[in-house]
């Protein structure tokens, strides 16, 4: 039992190690057990939603009938207060109709061109003014006007029914009726020949949209009863030869953009509250329940990082956020259908699989970040108590960006694409409008799930410390106050917050030179740029390095390395860049880019005005700077950060994945970089990995860069000495053959070079506490 | 297996520091029980817990298996057992489930686990209960589980931190037939307690602990020669009759509550 030979324990340490994604799982698993075994979580999270809005379905139905734009189906109700008024509004409001009807078959012979004469049965009788002699298709209708209509765009049922005198204004404010029309009875003793007119007011409620339609309804019709006189019988009873014109004839035209639908303001709002509502639970019970269970001290004494513990919960409080929110969306869809407002919500396609798809893919967006903060903020909690208290403040603040997106108007900028939960609000409203900007709403994923990580990040950093464990330390300020221990490189944890702050700040800056470029001229832009780049990749980690009181030179390999592997990193720099265009070109068998003559021109463009401005400039902005700083981000604070916790494979993939990432943002999305740049981000992070050193990174992404945007200036004088290259083609084998052996070459001569740094296998595979 | 020296934990408590524990050294070999003795608030649950990597002390340091605790957390862990009175479990999981997330925790492979979950099943008969969730066992089974918890990563060092605390007798003796075992097992143990007559029956040698000091320590027969005492109970109440006037009895001194907060200084 206790024979535990050394050597065996680092092989069951790199087992776990290597066996990392399949023990999330289990982890996951048993959280999952704990949470969904739980019946007040079955009862809270998954009973109550059904049995909730079937209760609240009527109520439901009458909210969302009058707080959106009605479609046609709805019905109108207006009330009259006697059956006088009931019959003489019934008329009238035929007649408009028929006119209405006239005027779009005209409308519609006018399109065809084959206009026929109106049905005679149609023709106004002389002196038949009015509606008390209407003609035989008109009376036939207003024996039962409302519900036997044939159906004409526009057409709704409309019922009429009598309301006690007296009674009108406040049928119409309790929402029992959407209009009252009170009718001023007219004596017809002094004039008995004429017909009777009908006089009156419209009482309707103020912003509401149903009681508004109502009042379009009746007084479209009725407004066409008085335009049809003046214009049509007037001159026949004034026997004129020409028809009479109204002075004032203007018609509303809607040109704007859609209006805000039910899917694009409400869907967010709901998805926040569903969402966040399935993750507390989850979340506390995880977290602060461990205290209170007296399981944490036990799960803290055993050797696994504390975000590995708190990533399988993240996964466990996402899947529960998603069964409550997908319950929810589930018994709210059955709610709409079953109450007939499908169309109105969803919008005349109805509940879709498109739809389907937005809402689920925003729920994943919600919950991944909502399960992240959750979780950061429950891993300060001692106690059930103390997390709820710190949660609600944090529930009413996400519901303040869900409001925002019922704000008519508010453009969905760049600013707006880093500001958490306001982002995916906007982004959904986009969605749901069929307006999506791709470069905003890259920008949006990527901001949230940096921010996700950051904030299970600061939870790997407070979960199960003996601050939160033993309660060592008071105050919050304490359990964040950067720590006296000098560390030599990163923690997981601070790279993820290092990420979640470089990225919306280049986010921002790339954009802001982007739209200054044009003004600024080529050299001041190019300028721009490599402060930019300086600021965002090189000044910025090194604070936060600083702050963290980390061994600068750990941290950023800072260290000379072999003299072989300059040459070695000097050949693969100058040779890696046709294998990236080679790889550049799967975006074209991917779909993600196409060689079309607009792009030509831009890149054209693009040349064009680089060949204004020195090249030393050109190279030094875009290629010396970025080498500098983007290798000191990546391959020196990310990829640090990550060795500690991961496997050196695992670690260069994923800093390459995100250097990749970041490429592809900038003020176009430019999904096309992603491959080549994480290409090279594998590249440049295997020779850091085995160098232990920036500089031949830096090395290797200058003469690359360089080589590219070299080649880009001198592309007139290349083709002169018959150099030249189609762009919309392969590149010769000769080349690619010439390339691919160049690299073979330069990355052996990196690891023969680097052999002796990896011999007695030193690097750091062995997981260390956040 | 463990070396201790100079260990050092100091709190901050009311606005006064507290001296929790005061450069503390000892060893526990392979196969010995040793005895961490002391009355509430000696300072033997933060001692653990420093051993353990939970705490980082303030000076002096903790080697288990020759990795400092302070440094290398994961190596030690990875050698320790814990078993505490104020251990919880997972009430929404069965016992077979808990038993198999806690190997997967250390991890031992997931074929090896059950195998030596069978081992544990038989050596502490939790056959009737393996299935039942957490929840419905009684506080013996309970009990039971906890300490094969703690062996399913098979640990060369095992650390008890009041272990009978709120136990029957029954209970009690499933503990001391534990310790025996893991004796047998040539586990080094260290149990911390403040009852003494169980203490002087299991353990080889003992630590008597007070404000965070060791004041003696040895072997039984080497305690008794230096105090001139027979049993455990005595040598307490010559030991401390000193630095407590007010304090007559071992019992009362035994029952004196920590300066600190209890959650703070074991």
């Amino acid at each position: 039992m206790v024979d535990n030979p050394e050597g065996s324990q680092s092989r069951q340490r790199r087992r776990t190690v290597r066996g990392m994604p399949t023990r999330l799982l289990r982890l996951c698993l048993k959280e999952l057990r704990e949470t969904l075994r739980d019946r007040r979580t079955i009862v809270t999270l998954l009973l109550m939603p059904p049995l909730l809005y079937s209760l609240l379905g009527i109520a439901f139905q009458k909210f969302i009938v009058t707080a959106f734009e009605p479609p046609d189906r709805v019905e109108l109700r207006i009330g009259v207060d006697s059956k006088e008024g009931k019959t003489s509004l019934q008329s009238f409001l035929s007649e408009g109709d028929r006119i209405l009807r006239l005027q779009r078959d005209e409308e519609q012979d006018a399109l065809s061109d084959s206009r026929d004469a109106a049905p005679a049965d149609t023709e106004p009788a002389e002196g038949s003014v009015g509606v008390q002699e209407p003609p035989a298709r008109s009376r036939e209708e207003a024996t039962d006007p409302f519900s036997q209509r044939a159906v004409i765009p526009g057409d709704r049922r409309v019922t009429i029914a009598v309301v006690r005198a007296g009674y009108l204004d406040a049928a119409v404010r309790e929402g029992v009726i959407d209009l009252g029309v009170r009718l001023i009875s007219v004596s017809q003793a002094d004039r008995p020949n004429r017909p009777r007119p009908l006089k009156g007011a419209y009482i309707y409620r103020s912003a509401s949209p149903l009681s508004e339609a109502a009042v379009r309804y009746v007084d479209d019709r009725l407004n066409l009863l008085n335009q049809d006189f003046v214009q049509r019988r007037l001159p026949a009873m004034l026997r004129l030869r020409w028809p009479l014109e109204l002075p004032v004839d203007m018609k509303h035209e809607l040109v704007n953009a859609k209006p805000l639908s039910f899917a694009s303001t409400l869907i967010p709002l709901i998805l926040i509250l569903m969402t966040v509502t399935g993750a507390v639970y989850p979340a506390i019970d995880l977290t602060a329940g461990e205290r209170e269970r007296g399981t944490l001290e036990t799960l803290m004494a055993a050797p696994v990082p504390r975000l590995g513990l708190l990533a399988g919960k993240y996964v466990a409080v996402i899947t529960v956020s998603l069964l409550t929110a997908i319950v929810n969306l589930g018994a709210m869809v059955v709610t709409i259908v079953v109450t007939g407002v499908e169309e109105m919500v969803f919008g005349p396609e109805g509940m879709s699989l498109v739809v389907l798809a937005k809402t689920l893919s925003l729920m994943v967006l919600f919950a991944s970040f909502f399960a992240a903060i959750l979780l950061a903020l429950t891993s300060f909690a001692r106690s059930f108590k103390e997390a709820q208290s710190y949660l609600i403040p944090i529930i009413l603040l996400a519901l303040f960006p869900g409001v925002l997106a019922l704000t008519p108007g508010l453009e969905f900028s760049q600013l707006l694409a880093i500001v958490p939960v306001i982002n995916v609000v906007l982004l959904a409203r986009d969605l749901f409008q069929d307006a999506v900007n791709p470069v905003l709403a890259t920008a949006t994923v990527l901001s949230t799930l940096f921010y996700a990580m950051a904030a299970l990040g600061l939870a790997g950093r407070i979960f199960g410390t003996d601050a939160v464990l033993y309660g060592s330390q008071s105050t919050w300020f304490e359990l964040l106050r950067p720590t006296r221990r000098r560390h030599e490189v990163p923690s997981v944890s601070a790279a993820l917050l290092c990420v979640a702050l470089v990225f919306p700040v280049y986010f921002v800056g790339a954009n802001l030179l982007g739209r200054l470029g044009a003004r600024l001229g080529v050299a001041y832009q190019l300028l721009m740029a490599g402060v930019t780049t300086l600021l965002v990749f090189g000044v910025l980690p090194l604070v936060v390095a600083w702050l963290q009181r980390l061994d600068l030179a750990e941290t950023f390999r800072l260290r000379r390395t072999r003299w072989l592997a300059l040459p070695a990193g000097l050949l693969l720099g100058l040779t890696l860049w046709p294998l990236a265009y080679e790889i550049c070109l799967v975006n074209q068998w991917l779909g993600l880019l196409s060689f079309g003559q607009d792009l030509i021109e831009s890149v054209n463009r693009q040349l064009q005005s680089w060949r204004q401005v020195h090249v030393g400039l050109l190279i030094g902005a875009l290629a010396v700077c970025p080498a500098i700083c983007e290798e000191w981000l990546f391959r020196g604070y990310l990829l640090s950060a990550l060795s500690r916790v991961t496997s050196a494979p695992r670690a260069v993939v994923f800093s390459a994945v995100l250097f990749g990432a970041f490429h592809v943002v900038t003020s176009v999305l430019a999904l096309e970089r992603f491959l080549p740049s994480t290409f090279l981000g594998v590249a440049l992070g295997w020779v850091c990995w085995r160098t232990r050193s920036l500089l031949p990174g830096i090395l290797i992404h200058a003469c690359h860069n360089g080589s590219v945007l070299l080649i880009a200036y001198y592309q007139t004088e290349l083709q002169d000495l018959g150099w030249g290259h189609d762009d919309r083609t392969h590149l010769p084998l000769t080349w690619l053959v010439g390339s691919l052996a160049s690299v073979l070459i330069g990355l052996g001569v990196i690891w023969f070079a680097t052999r002796h740094l990896h011999s007695s296998s030193t690097v750091k595979e062995v997981a260390d506490l956040p | 297996m463990i070396q201790v020296t100079n260990l050092t934990k100091r709190f901050q408590s009311g606005g006064q520091e507290v001296l929790a524990v005061n450069r503390l050294s000892f060893s526990i070999a392979r196969g010995e029980v040793y005895g961490l003795l002391g009355p509430n608030g000696a300072g033997k649950t933060t001692t653990i817990r420093m051993i353990v990597g939970l705490l980082q002390p303030d000076d002096g340091h903790a080697l288990v298996d020759g990795f400092r605790s302070s440094s290398d957390a994961d190596e030690v862990k990875s050698r320790l057992g814990l078993v505490s009175a104020n251990d919880g479990i997972y009430p929404w999981l069965t016992v077979r489930e808990m038993l198999l997330f806690f190997a997967d925790l250390y991890g031992v492979a997931p074929s090896a686990a059950r195998e030596r979950l069978e081992e544990l099943v038989a050596l502490f008969d939790l056959g009737d209960y393996l299935n039942r969730r957490c929840s419905v066992i009684s506080t013996g089974q309970r009990q039971r589980v906890i300490m094969a918890r703690a062996l399913m990563h098979s640990p060369p060092v095992m650390l008890l931190d009041e272990p009978t605390r709120g136990l029957d007798v029954v209970g009690s003796q499933v503990v001391f037939d534990y310790i025996q075992y893991l004796r047998e097992q040539g586990v080094a143990v260290l149990v911390s307690t403040h009852r003494l007559d169980e203490a002087q029956r299991l353990c080889n040698r003992f630590g008597l602990l007070h404000q965070g000091r060791l004041w003696q320590e040895g072997t039984l027969t080497e305690l008794q020669s230096r105090t001139a005492c027979d049993t455990l109970v005595e040598m307490f109440t010559q030991l401390f009759r000193g630095h407590r006037n007010a304090v007559s009895s071992t019992t009362q001194m035994f029952a004196t509550q920590p300066e600190a907060s209890d959650s703070q200084i074991g």
